[in-house]
């Protein structure tokens, strides 16, 4: 059997000879109890009894033999859990707890779940693509470190009749972006993140989100030589990251180099070339 | 303005969240509506959380001021 092969229908060589790992695909991070209990026991019949969990909110079932990966496989698929693939392809989409966390700004499953649904596939890129998605700006699902990555952010305004003056948006803007002019506060927008913290602190209300969207990053990875992605757009309406996902997919296998991530792509052409060609306005 | 003139102080600097916000909750009710309170705090989670948390209980929040480098003083009107 090729390992690359294998790898690609999520089947990982081990060290061990004649041992395989199953990298089961969990939609979102979120596995239900029946879920779980049917992992548990292929874990049992199969591997050596637990589970290993990934960096991309993944399960793996290590110590399974050769022999019983078709077996193991299929037990699994009757109750609904595939594998999930490895390989230079897109990989498990990494989201936040945005849904249910207090911070998070929009509808980040139901994002997730349809960028699942439309490209996690097995679709043959240059490299490996990964996707991370995070609900506000505290970036727990590290977005800026992916290849594709989207944060939440909130352009703030203020309703000055509503303003009791206290200030303390200023004291807790973290880029120190709000200061106070006479009475009321006043937003430098080339110091301002977009991170939505005045309108978390106002007690009054008088901030409010003026429009919610998210930070788009491309070309971010970790690995030996990590980097943080670029900046493609500060402020994207987040029912139009689906077609956009679309076109750096479509941009990334029309000018990737076999074996180069999406920021060498992104390096060479340009990032206001590559601005150009997804269509978005900086 | 009102805030200017607290009716009672309270130093909790390098109280930790959340003993810091209980300690403000029993000055408040001790006061009566309307009244002020001035309280010192520490940088960082305590000025995130007390002023939210006195919002959530009705209280206004009149000013945030900062003393020095980490530390502030809020000033909270008993609702």
């Amino acid at each position: 059997m090729d390992p690359r092969d294998l790898k690609l229908r999520g089947i990982i060589k081990l060290r061990e000879p004649g041992y395989y790992a199953l990298r089961l695909r969990i939609p979102m991070g979120e596995a239900s109890v029946r879920d779980l209990e049917v992992i548990g026991a292929v874990a049992s019949k199969y591997g050596r009894g637990y589970v290993s969990l990934t960096s991309r909110l993944g399960v793996e079932i290590p110590w399974v033999r050769e022999e019983d990966l078709e077996a193991a496989r299929a037990e699994l698929a009757r109750a609904g859990i595939v594998l999930a693939g490895c390989g230079p392809r897109v990989r498990s989409i990494v989201v936040c707890k945005g849904n249910v966390c207090p911070y998070g700004l929009y509808d980040i499953k139901a994002l997730g779940e349809e960028l699942d649904r439309r490209f996690n596939g097995p679709r043959i890129l240059p490299h490996k693509f990964k996707i991370a998605l995070s609900g506000c700006s505290n970036a727990c699902s590290r977005p800026q470190h992916n290849d594709f990555g989207a944060l939440g952010r909130v352009e703030p305004e203020l309703i000055d009749d509503l303003c009791t003056g206290c200030e303390l948006c200023a004291v807790r803007c973290p880029t120190g972006a709000i200061t106070m002019r006479g009475d009321l506060p006043r937003r430098d927008e080339t110091k301002c993140i977009l991170c939505g913290e005045c309108v978390e602190a106002c007690p009054t209300g008088a901030w409010r989100r003026a429009r919610v969207g998210v930070s788009i990053y491309l070309g971010g990875k970790y690995g030996k030589m990590p980097r943080r992605g670029h900046l493609l757009v500060e402020l994207y309406p987040v029912e139009e990251v689906p077609e956009l996902v679309g076109r750096v997919l479509d941009f990334y296998a029309q000018h990737g180099r076999a074996g180069e991530r999406l920021l060498e792509t992104v390096e060479r052409v340009g990032l206001e070339e590559t601005a150009r060609a997804l269509g978005v306005m900086r | 303005m009102s805030w200017q003139r607290p009716d009672r102080k309270l130093d909790l600097r390098g109280v930790p969240c959340p003993m810091n916000y209980v300690r403000t909750k029993l000055v408040l009710e001790e006061m009566e509506e309307g009244q002020v309170l001035e309280v010192w705090l520490s940088a960082g989670e305590p000025i995130k959380n007390v002023p939210r948390s006195a919002g959530q209980d009705g209280h206004e929040v009149l000013k945030v001021l900062a003393m020095g480098e980490d530390a502030y003083r809020l000033f909270l009107r008993r609702r």
